[in-house]
C-alpha cells in the first residue's frame, strides 16, 4: 500500500504557496504611481473634452426641447439623477466641468471621479440615441478608476500634504485596482474580436467597407487605398490579430512594448478615417495601464540625477 | 520606495491591504467588479439567463459593456437623414446635419451621426414627430414655424471590395415621417 497523504499534502502547500505568491505580485506588490497619475491627468483631460463638446449642444441634444424629448429619455434603469429640464443638463455639465479640472490637477480625484460616473450616466441618459462605445466606456473608466490612488503623485493632493519639491517624487502604491483597468481593457479587445465573425472580415475586406460609409468618415481615405486589395486585406487582417494580440499577448512582459505600440497606432489609424469621438483617446489611456512603471521610475530617477547646465 | 522617504503615510487603496480583513475586502471587490466586467459579455444562452442577476445590478446602474464595433460585418450602407421643411408661402428649405469640422468638431459631430444612424431606424419611430418638431424649430424665420417638416433617409448600398475594384450603387431615397404644425 502506498501512502499518498504525504505527497498529496506537500503538493498542495506547494501549490497555494505559488497562488499566494502569484496573487501578491498581481495585486498587492508595490509599484511607483507615475502611472496612474499620468493616466489620471489624461483621463481629466478626455472628461474635459467630452463635457465641453457636450456643453455647445446642450440645447439641441439634453434640453427641455432637444431632438429627443425628455420622455424618451432612458427610464427603464436606476434613475438617481434625473436631468429634466435645460437647467438641470446645464448644472450636470457645470460640475462636470469642475470635476474634470479636479481630476486633472488631483484634487480630491477619487471623490471627483464616482461623481463623474455618476454625472456622466445620467447626461448620457438624458439622449440615449448619440451614444457610441467610447461614452460607455468613459463611465467605466471613471467608476474603475476610482478604486486606485490615482492622486498619489503628480497632484495638488500630494502637493498640499508634502510640500511642492514632492511633486517630483511618486510613493509606491498596490497596484489591485489597476488590475480592473487591465481587465476592462482586455474585455474590450476581445469582445470586439470575437463578435467580428462576418465574411467581409473572414475574406479580409471589411476595412475597404468601412472606409467607403461616407456618415461616419472623418478624413476621407484616398481611393487607391480603399480598393488595393493586398493593404485592405492587411488592415482587415492586422485589425483582428492585434485586438486578439492585445487580448492575450498584452500579458507577457517582453512582448508588451511591442503591443503598446501597436495598439497606439491602430487607434492612430481608426481616429484618423472614422469618427469614433473619444474611444480611440480613452483606449490609449487604458494601454498606458500597462506600460512599466519600475522603467518609468527609473527614467525619472536618472533624469533627476543628471546634473542640470548652469 | 522613490516617494519622499520610507516613513511616508500610504494612499487609502495601498493602506487597505496592509490587514487581513482589508484583503479580504480588496478581494471581493476585486471579484465582484471582474465579474461585472466580463459577466455583460457572456453571448446569450439559458446558462447566462440564469446567471445575469450577478451582474444586473451593475448594468442598471450605468456600468455597461458592449463591445460589438463593425460586427459581424461592417454596415454595408452610407446614409444620411435630411428633413425638407415646406412654409405656408409654399418655399422650401433642405436641413441637414451641422458641419462641424474633421479636426475638433469631430468630437462633437460623431454624437449628430449617431443620431442619423439610429432614427432612420423603423424601430425608433417613435422619436420621430419630436425630431421634426426640433427641425422645425431650428429651420423657423423669426417666429414663422414651417408648416410640414418631411424626414428622408437616402442610402447607397456599399457592395464589397473584389479583385476588380468596387462597383458603385445609386442613391435610393425614401420618406419616412410627415410632421404637421398644429397651431392652435
Amino acid at each position: 500500500m502506498v501512502d499518498i497523504a504525504a505527497p498529496t499534502a506537500a503538493l498542495l502547500e506547494r501549490t497555494r504557496s505559488q497562488f499566494d505568491a502569484a496573487t501578491h505580485a498581481l495585486l498587492l506588490r508595490k509599484r511607483p504611481a507615475w502611472l496612474l497619475a499620468i493616466m489620471r491627468i489624461l483621463f481629466g483631460l478626455v472628461v474635459f473634452g467630452w463635457t465641453a463638446t457636450m456643453a455647445v449642444d446642450v440645447g439641441s441634444l439634453l434640453g427641455s426641447d432637444a431632438l429627443v424629448p425628455l420622455e424618451f429619455a432612458s427610464q427603464d434603469r436606476w434613475n438617481w439623477f434625473t436631468l429634466e429640464s435645460t437647467g438641470a443638463a446645464w448644472v450636470a455639465i457645470g460640475v462636470l466641468l469642475i470635476a474634470s479640472v479636479a481630476i486633472t490637477l488631483g484634487w480630491r480625484p477619487t471623490a471627483w471621479l464616482v461623481v463623474t460616473f455618476v454625472l456622466l450616466v445620467a447626461v448620457q441618459r438624458r439622449n440615449p440615441m448619440i451614444l457610441n462605445s467610447g461614452d460607455v466606456l468613459l463611465r467605466n473608466f471613471a467608476l474603475i478608476l476610482a478604486f486606485m490612488p490615482t492622486g498619489a503623485a503628480l497632484s495638488v493632493d500630494r502637493w498640499r500634504r508634502h510640500g511642492r519639491g514632492a511633486l517630483w517624487t511618486a510613493p509606491d502604491v498596490a497596484p489591485w485596482g489597476l488590475r480592473l483597468i487591465q481587465l476592462q481593457l482586455c474585455v474590450v479587445y476581445f469582445f470586439a474580436f470575437w463578435s467580428k465573425g462576418g465574411d467581409l472580415w473572414h475574406n479580409g475586406t471589411a476595412v475597404s467597407t468601412v472606409f467607403r460609409i461616407d456618415d461616419i468618415t472623418r478624413f476621407g481615405s484616398p481611393g487607391w487605398l480603399t480598393t488595393n486589395v493586398a493593404l485592405i486585406g492587411l488592415f482587415t487582417w492586422g485589425t483582428l490579430a492585434i485586438e486578439l494580440a492585445l487580448t492575450t499577448l498584452l500579458w507577457a512582459r517582453r512582448l508588451r512594448p511591442v503591443l503598446i505600440g501597436l495598439g497606439f497606432l491602430l487607434h492612430f489609424f481608426i481616429d484618423v478615417f472614422v469618427l469614433v469621438g473619444f474611444f480611440g483617446p480613452l483606449m490609449m489611456i487604458g494601454l498606458l495601464s500597462f506600460a512599466d512603471a519600475d522603467w518609468l521610475e527609473r527614467r525619472i530617477a536618472a533624469r533627476r540625477a543628471t546634473p542640470q547646465p548652469a | 520606495m522613490s516617494g519622499l522617504d520610507a516613513t511616508e503615510r500610504p494612499d487609502a487603496h495601498t493602506a487597505l491591504v496592509r490587514t487581513r480583513v482589508g484583503k479580504a475586502v480588496v478581494a471581493v471587490l476585486v471579484i465582484v467588479m471582474s465579474v461585472w466586467i466580463v459577466g455583460p459579455n457572456i453571448p446569450a444562452s439559458p446558462v447566462r439567463d440564469r446567471v445575469e442577476v450577478v451582474w444586473s445590478p451593475a448594468i442598471k446602474a450605468g456600468f455597461k459593456q458592449n463591445w460589438s464595433v463593425f460586427s459581424p460585418n461592417p454596415r454595408a450602407q452610407a446614409l444620411e437623414v435630411v428633413a425638407v421643411a415646406e412654409f405656408a408661402d409654399g418655399t422650401t428649405t433642405e436641413w441637414t446635419l451641422p458641419e462641424l469640422g474633421q479636426t475638433i468638431g469631430a468630437y462633437r459631430s460623431y454624437r449628430w451621426r449617431k443620431w442619423q444612424e439610429r432614427i432612420r431606424l423603423d424601430s425608433n419611430a417613435r422619436y420621430w414627430d419630436s425630431s421634426a418638431a426640433w427641425i422645425a424649430r431650428d429651420v423657423a424665420r423669426g417666429d414663422e414655424l414651417p408648416v410640414s417638416v418631411r424626414l428622408i433617409r437616402r442610402w447607397r448600398d456599399i457592395k464589397p471590395l473584389t479583385a476588380n475594384g468596387i462597383v458603385d450603387t445609386k442613391v435610393n431615397e425614401f420618406e419616412f415621417h410627415v410632421w404637421g404644425r398644429v397651431d392652435g
